[in-house]
Order: structure tokens, then sequence, then C-alpha cells
């Protein structure tokens, strides 16, 4: 996985007004957190542009070299908020990395091929996007590949049958699912998929009613 | 089947009020594409069932489609031709209350193209602007 800059500065302003207006002015705020090698503890208040950040974000960099005050941090994003709507970026946590240590990241599973399975007709469902990944930085991988040619329909993959590059280990159980190869709807599936069912039956039941009526009847 | 709650607390609750955005529930989780909405309203389950539908029809049994509301709000009616008063209508039909931001539908396993076309033929039953959104890693 490679490394991108990114260039930030320290802001003394805290607070929701003080961000409203970072982000009034094309900026958004970050926090950075964690232990410099075997240093103390730090968290520090940053702001960088928010082109900047929605570029790396569009680029799936995790590695980044933040740069300010004439210093560089090896970090990672932790966490990324959004609005409402999911379209303008908040907030962003980073955390400081050891680059000689193992570090824990979410790394997408991408789906190559076409199942053995969807040639003749079956669905072929995915069931785990990502695998939290532990490896030094060097050797984190951008993406894990996950091959479906040989699944035929009832087919599985498993994380255990993933190619894992060398150094990297999986937080998941090796017999997590990751794709699934069903079989396809019968007759009666597709037309109750398209097709409505019968009425509901009366009104649904009124917790604690029949209770006091019973109580009532005594 | 239109979609009613199984056990309810009470047969009729006030209206409420729709006011603020999705905090909660504004994300693709399970599928590849959804389905969000813009504006605040209520879905009836009649509504959510013709969605459905639509949505498998036009699927054709490829994918999997995700409903991702429920019509937990009774709405209640007065008969024609009686009075106002007299306390409140009996219950007429179930709705799900949607914030902007919801995702409401979410479809896995088909081709963005596909989900966008499908979607769109949803959008026209439902009585709220939505719009398509992608899966996000982040």
């Amino acid at each position: 996985m490679k490394t991108v800059p990114l260039k930030a500065r320290r802001r003394s302003e805290k607070g929701t007004r003080a961000c409203r207006r970072l982000r009034r002015a094309g900026e958004i705020p970050i926090n950075l957190y964690g232990r410099h090698g075997e240093g103390e503890h730090q968290n520090l208040e940053l702001a960088a542009s928010a082109y900047d950040v929605m570029q790396l974000l569009g680029k799936h960099a995790s590695f980044l070299d933040v740069t300010f005050e004439g210093k560089t941090e090896m970090a990672v994003m932790r966490e990324v908020q959004r609005d409402a709507f999911g379209d303008d970026v908040l907030h962003v946590d980073l955390v400081m990395i050891d680059p000689t240590k193992p570090v824990e990241l979410a790394v997408d599973i991408v789906i190559r091929g076409e199942a053995k399975g969807q040639k003749s007709g079956g669905r072929l469902l995915v069931e785990l996007r990502q695998l939290h990944a532990s490896a030094i930085p060097s050797k984190m991988p951008t993406e894990i590949v996950a091959k479906v040619d040989d699944l035929d329909i009832d087919g599985v993959l498993t994380v255990g049958q993933l190619e894992l590059p060398e150094g990297v280990t999986v937080a998941e159980a090796p017999d997590q699912i990751v794709v699934h190869v069903l079989p396809p709807l019968s007759e009666e599936e597709l037309a109750a998929q398209s097709t409505a069912a019968t009425a509901a039956a009366g009104e649904p039941e009124v917790i604690g009613k029949k209770k006091e009526e019973e109580g009532e009847a005594e | 089947m239109a979609m009613l709650p199984k056990r309810v607390k009470h047969r009729k609750v006030m209206r409420g009020h729709m006011k603020g955005f999705a905090r909660r529930g504004n994300r693709v989780v399970f599928g590849d594409h959804g389905l969000q909405c813009l504006e605040a309203g209520w879905v009836s389950a009649q509504v959510i069932e013709a969605s459905r539908i639509t949505c498998g029809r036009y699927l054709g049994g490829e994918g999997r489609l995700y409903i991702r509301m429920f019509p937990h709000k009774p709405l209640t009616s007065k008969p024609l031709e009686v009075r106002m008063g007299t306390g409140k209508g009996e219950p007429d039909y179930w709705a799900a209350a949607v914030r902007p931001g919801t995702v409401i539908m979410e479809i896995a396993g088909v081709p963005a193209e596909v989900a966008k076309r499908a979607f769109a033929r949803v959008a026209h039953k439902l009585p709220v602007k939505v719009r398509y959104v992608p899966r996000r890693s982040q």
C-alpha cells in the first residue's frame, strides 16, 4: 500500500463553531493522535484542505505522510465522519503509526472473475467486503483479491481460501464466508418476488391489552 | 402482503414531527447500491410492497434486494360524511417515517446500471424524492 502526502497545519481553535468556520473556509478539522515511537501519547488538532482530503478518499489511500510545522508523521485514517447524505467530509481521525510495527487496517476484498455457477444461472453474493488485516506498513496490501472462477452453484469461498500476501494476517475466522453462489430462483420464488402476496390479516396484537381484559373479567 | 408489525404498544399514535436528517441508517450497508431519500415523508406499507414488486420484476431473479424501512407507524382516518370530533379515527394504514438521508432500499449482485434502472422504476412509486448512492468503503 502506497503512502500519500497530506499537507496540514496546526489549529488553535476548537469546538463546534470553530470547526464550522473552518469548513466554510474550505478546510476539514483533523485530529492526529497516538504515540511517536516510544514517546508519550499525543493528541494534535490539525486542519487540511477539504479538496486534498476528498482526493485522498477517492484514491483509497490509507497510509499518509502528514506534514505540519516542518514535521512529518506517518499516520493511518481511523475514522471519517460524513454529513447525513454521505457527500461532505466533516472530520477525520488519524492515528500515528510506527513504520516498523504491525498495524491493523480494513482492506477491501476485490472479486475477480466470473463464477462457473453464474454461467449456469446462479447468483453471486458477496458476504464479506473487507478484511481486518495486520501487517507492517510496507507489506500491507492495497486490496485482497478473491478469485471466484472455480465456484459452482452452492459453492462458497471462505477467508481461509483467500491468497494473502506474505507477512499479512487477518482477524476474521478462516471459515467465514466471503462469496457465496446461490442457485437460481425457482419459478415459485420468482413469482413470489414479482407478485403481491396475500392480504394482511387484521390488526397487530396490542401488548398488554389481553391481560387487562382478563383482569376485568375476573 | 403489505407489511405491518406483529405486536404494538399502542393501536394509535400521534402524528409526530419529521424534522432533521437521518443520523443513522444513512449508509449503504448490505448491498452494493442504495436508494437514498432526499426529503422526509411517510412511505405506506402499500407503497413499500409496490416498490418491492417493481424492483423484483425488473431484476428478474438476479441479485438480491434489501428493504431497509418498515411501516411501524399506524395512521388513522375517519369514514366519509362523518362530522369532526368524537375522538380519533380508526387505524387505516401503516407507514414508515423516513428522513432525508435514509437509505430505504439496497441491491446487491448486479451492475450499477441495472440497479439505477431498477431504482428509477421504484422512484415513480415513492412519495419522496430519492437518489442513487453507491457503497462507500470509508
